[in-house]
């Protein structure tokens, strides 16, 4: 049976310029500068809209390193898989767009575009800040665990197999 | 007396935000505020100082939807300023990443943006959940990917391209990359024939009010081609004068509760209408033989002053990128070019149609080619009074209607003007408030 390794892509997500939402930013920085597997790739996308589907293009499974307000637990980090998320209806725009909408979009419209695996590893943040560059004390505390939920998102779905590949003699 | 007033808080599917208040009383339109709040954001300020090589740079920054048409107009300002004249070459790739602009930009606002209100649906989810509606959406996400990847093919990034330069470009693409493009854009012909068929049958359907305002429509003209750059504009109402003469024609005012300025035109005191409606009517038969093909099969007549024509126009815009871009493919070298341009001390004036709109700029410099003053005018805040004048001529129509009506028919309305509110950085909350 052969063995490939799977092409993962992490892309930390953010706006650099509204405080805490730059996490999954700082966080692809720092997990770039980690020894990764083979396979793994690792991009920061500042608001992405609706070209964050092209970014995934290609790959077998997609991590998003993100922000995500929920007020009274900054820090927390919460793992959530595609389908979890909610999509605002009505209130969108190019400039607004956000992964989860860009995302259900492609899921709808053009599924072959999107990873069979889409995991979004997100820090809770008390609210964006806007015009505000740097994180809080509390984000910046609580980035050893986002770098490390990422870490166990990729170990969690090891090197697959491909069994099509495989012949069997009869 | 009962009184009804509408206030709504967010308008949906417009690029920024911007606020609407209606006073109703006894089925008469007591008032009707259009407001759009305008974070002042101080670029004509701050590029005083700044040296003429990093103008396009910042202006870009002005929108993230179409920065090209900032690059554009003011590189065009300021080699008119320094006195060069762009090569054969050069025009032709800047046309060809305008028009990739207009391709994509029209696209999500006829399928994302627009169309929704028509098919009675919130949004492009709810259409992209209906097996009817799907292949509607995938023609949109195709437009608009083959629009953002001539973008960044020929400017280098999709937002914020980096290659076009006074001067020319610092990248030119590869004969090979462009014949890819060539066969995308061979293939999209049949959705742009399609995207001009829906347009069309939604505007001649009895879902778009029979209207007919008066009002001149403005854009960049010129007798050889399309126009996407220039160094004149026109008028419906006969008027043609070159771009130094933009603010003796156009005239800004300040129009409380607004912290926009509104534009007028000097002569009668009224509004006026750009974007692609506004092109179209002054430049149809520059368009492309099959754009021109297309309108008369569907029937779309021009000049039509009616701001809902403007999805027809848009759709006629797809065609006529995608047919043009194809012919300057064609007919593309890719030499490698060098320019010298040269500061010196003076004014200068540049436009691009971005695909709002005119987009007028004018900076002057000083001999080390500093900037000493700019102006800019973005195609949404030209079009913001005309936007109140029609919604005041059309609300008379609409008094007796249930609110929730009565404001659906006012969104879609400033919908087709297809605005971006962000560029003249505004705000648009629109609030029902029954009283």
């Amino acid at each position: 049976m052969r063995e490939h390794a799977r092409h993962t892509l992490i892309v930390g997500i953010g706006n650099s310029l509204a405080g805490d939402d730059a996490v999954g930013l700082e966080a692809a920085r720092r997990l770039s500068e980690l020894p990764l597997p083979e396979g793994v790739q690792v991009v920061a996308a500042e608001s992405p809209g609706m070209n964050l589907v092209d970014l995934l293009a290609g790959a077998d499974r997609a991590i998003l390193l993100d922000s995500v307000v929920m007020p009274g637990r900054p820090g927390a980090i919460r793992r959530i898989a595609l389908d979890e998320l909610e999509v605002r209806s009505g209130a969108i725009s190019v400039h607004d767009l956000t992964a989860a909408e860009a995302l259900r979009l492609a899921q709808l419209a053009e599924p072959e575009r999107v990873p069979k695996e889409v995991v979004i590893v997100a820090m809770a943040i008390s609210r964006p800040a806007s015009c505000s560059v740097g994180m809080s004390k509390e984000a910046s505390a609580a980035m050893p665990k986002l770098i490390q939920a990422a870490v166990e998102e990729l170990r969690r779905s090891a090197v697959a197999g491909d069994e099509s590949s495989c012949t069997k003699s009869v | 007396m009962s009184e009804r007033r509408i206030h709504v808080e967010d308008i949906a599917r417009v690029e920024g935000e911007g606020r609407l208040d209606v006073e109703l009383s006894d089925g008469e339109v007591l008032n009707v505020c259009f407001e759009v709040k305008e974070p002042p954001r101080f670029f004509e300020v701050f590029l005083v100082g700044r040296h003429y090589s990093e103008v396009p740079d910042f202006t870009a920054r002005i929108c993230g939807i179409c920065p090209v048409s900032y690059e554009m107009a003011s590189i065009a300002a300021i080699e008119d300023a320094f006195g060069f004249q762009p090569s054969e070459q050069t025009r032709d790739l800047r046309r060809l990443l305008a028009m990739s602009q207009w391709i994509q930009s029209h696209a999500l606002h006829i399928y994302m943006l627009a169309l929704p209100d028509y098919l009675g649906v919130e949004s492009v989810f709810a259409l992209a959940s209906d097996p009817d509606n799907l292949p509607v959406v995938k023609r949109a996400l195709s437009l608009k990917r083959l629009g953002n990847d001539i973008t960044k093919l020929i400017g280098g990034r999709e937002i914020h391209p980096v290659s076009a330069r006074p001067g020319g470009f610092t990248d030119i693409p590869s004969r090979a990359a462009l014949d890819e493009i060539a066969r995308r854009l061979e293939a999209a012909l049949s959705d742009a024939r399609e995207t001009v068929k829906l347009a069309a049958s939604i505007v001649h359907s009895d879902k778009v009010p029979d209207f007919c305002p008066r009002c001149d429509h403005i854009a960049l003209s010129s007798a050889t081609e399309y126009a996407v750059s220039g160094a004149n504009f026109a008028s419906t109402g006969g008027l043609s004068a070159p771009l130094r003469e933009f603010r003796s024609h156009i005239v800004e005012k300040h129009v409380p509760p607004s912290n926009a300025l509104r534009s007028y035109l000097a002569a009668s005191g009224k509004s006026f209408l750009v974007g692609a409606l506004a092109r179209v009517n002054l430049n149809f038969d520059r368009l492309s033989p099959g754009a021109r093909e297309a309108a008369k099969e569907v029937g779309a007549r021009f000049p039509n002053l009616s701001p809902y024509y403007g999805m027809i126009a848009r759709a006629l815009e797809i065609y006529h990128s995608i047919e043009e871009s194809l012919a300057i493919i064609g007919r593309y070298s890719g030499v490698r070019e060098t320019a010298e341009i040269t500061p010196r001390a003076s004014e200068g004036w540049g436009a691009s149609e971005a695909p709002r709109g005119l987009l007028y700029h004018n900076y002057v410099f000083d001999e080390s080619g500093i900037v000493q003053r700019a102006n800019i005018v973005a195609p949404t805040a030209m079009n913001s009074a005309n936007i109140e004048e029609n919604l005041k001529a059309l609300l008379p129509r609409w008094v007796s209607l249930p609110l929730e009506e009565i404001t659906l028919r006012c969104e879609t309305l400033i919908r087709a003007y297809d605005p971006c509110f962000s560029c003249s950085a505004h705000f648009l909350k629109l609030n029902i408030r029954q009283v």
